[in-house]
C-alpha cells in the first residue's frame, strides 16, 4: 500500500455487531434460558441481537465502498453471519420449538393412564398405585440435558 | 417445583418428574437441581404412552416425551392437565399451586 501519513482510524464500534449477535445468542442458552420470564420470550436476547445486527449492517454501510477489498468483504461477512444467526434464533424461538404432537393425543381429562411400574433415579420401583389417595403431579420431560 | 414443596405438601400432593434418560442421567439431574422427588426413567415409554406423551423422533431421530403436566387426582384419574404447545414454554409451579386449589 502506497498510503501516505497513514493516520490511525478511529475504532468502529459498528465492528462488534457480529459478537454482539453472538452473545445475544450464547447468553440464551447459557443464561436467560434458566429464567421463566426471559425463557418464554427472549425479552433480553432478542433485542441485544437486533442491536447486533443493526452495528453490523451499519458496519458494512459505511464500508460498501472502502478502498480494500479486503475490509469490503469483512463488512459483508460480518453482516452475513449477524443475519444467519439472527435467522436462525428466530426459527429455533418462533418455529421450531412449536414442534409437538398434537396436544389431544394426551391423556383426556378423568381417564385413568395404564398401570406401569419404572424405576426411580436411586434405583427404586415407583408404581402409579403407590399414590392413591394422594394427589399426583407428574411432570414429562424431554430428557437430555 | 422443588422450592414449593411445602406448597405441595399441605395440598397432600406428590410429584413425580419422567423422561427416557438412563438412571445415572436422572441421578445426575436430581443432585444438580436438589431433588427430592422421584425422577422415573422411562427408556421404554411404558409411562410416556400410557399418558400419550411420545414425541416421535423429537430429539435428533430419537423419540422422547412431549413436556406435559399432568395431575391425577386421589383415585388415580386425570384431573387436570397442561400439553404446552411449544417446549421452550412450561408450567410454572404457582399454575400448579392455583390448579390444585381449583381441584379441591
Amino acid at each position: 500500500m502506497t498510503n501516505s501519513a497513514p493516520t490511525k482510524p478511529r475504532f468502529e464500534w459498528s465492528k462488534l455487531g457480529l459478537p454482539l449477535v453472538l452473545f445475544g445468542f450464547l447468553s440464551y442458552f447459557l443464561v436467560f434460558a434458566k429464567f421463566p420470564l426471559t425463557r418464554d420470550f427472549p425479552w433480553v436476547n432478542l433485542p441485544i441481537m437486533l442491536i447486533g445486527l443493526w452495528m453490523a449492517w451499519k458496519y458494512h454501510w459505511r464500508n460498501r465502498k472502502a478502498r480494500l477489498t479486503r475490509t469490503r468483504i469483512f463488512s459483508s461477512l460480518l453482516l452475513t453471519g449477524s443475519v444467519l444467526i439472527v435467522a436462525l434464533f428466530c426459527f429455533y424461538v418462533f418455529s421450531f420449538s412449536y414442534q409437538l404432537p398434537k396436544a389431544s393425543d394426551g391423556l383426556a381429562l378423568e381417564q385413568q393412564p395404564k398401570a406401569f411400574t419404572l424405576k426411580d433415579h436411586q434405583g427404586k420401583d415407583i408404581s402409579l398405585t403407590d399414590y392413591r389417595g394422594k394427589n399426583l403431579i407428574i411432570s414429562f420431560y424431554r430428557g437430555y440435558w | 417445583m422443588q422450592s414449593n414443596q411445602t406448597e405441595f405438601d399441605t395440598r397432600n400432593t406428590e410429584i413425580l418428574g419422567i423422561s427416557v434418560d438412563t438412571r445415572e442421567d436422572s441421578a445426575k439431574i436430581a443432585t444438580k437441581l436438589g431433588l427430592t422427588y422421584p425422577i422415573l426413567s422411562d427408556p421404554d415409554f411404558q409411562a410416556i404412552d400410557a399418558f400419550g406423551v411420545r414425541h416421535k423422533e423429537g430429539m435428533m431421530g430419537k423419540d422422547i416425551a412431549r413436556p406435559a403436566v399432568f395431575i391425577l387426582n386421589p383415585e388415580g384419574r386425570v384431573a387436570w392437565s397442561n400439553l404446552t404447545d411449544n417446549w421452550r414454554v412450561r408450567v410454572t409451579p404457582e399454575v400448579l399451586i392455583e390448579a390444585l386449589d381449583s381441584l379441591n
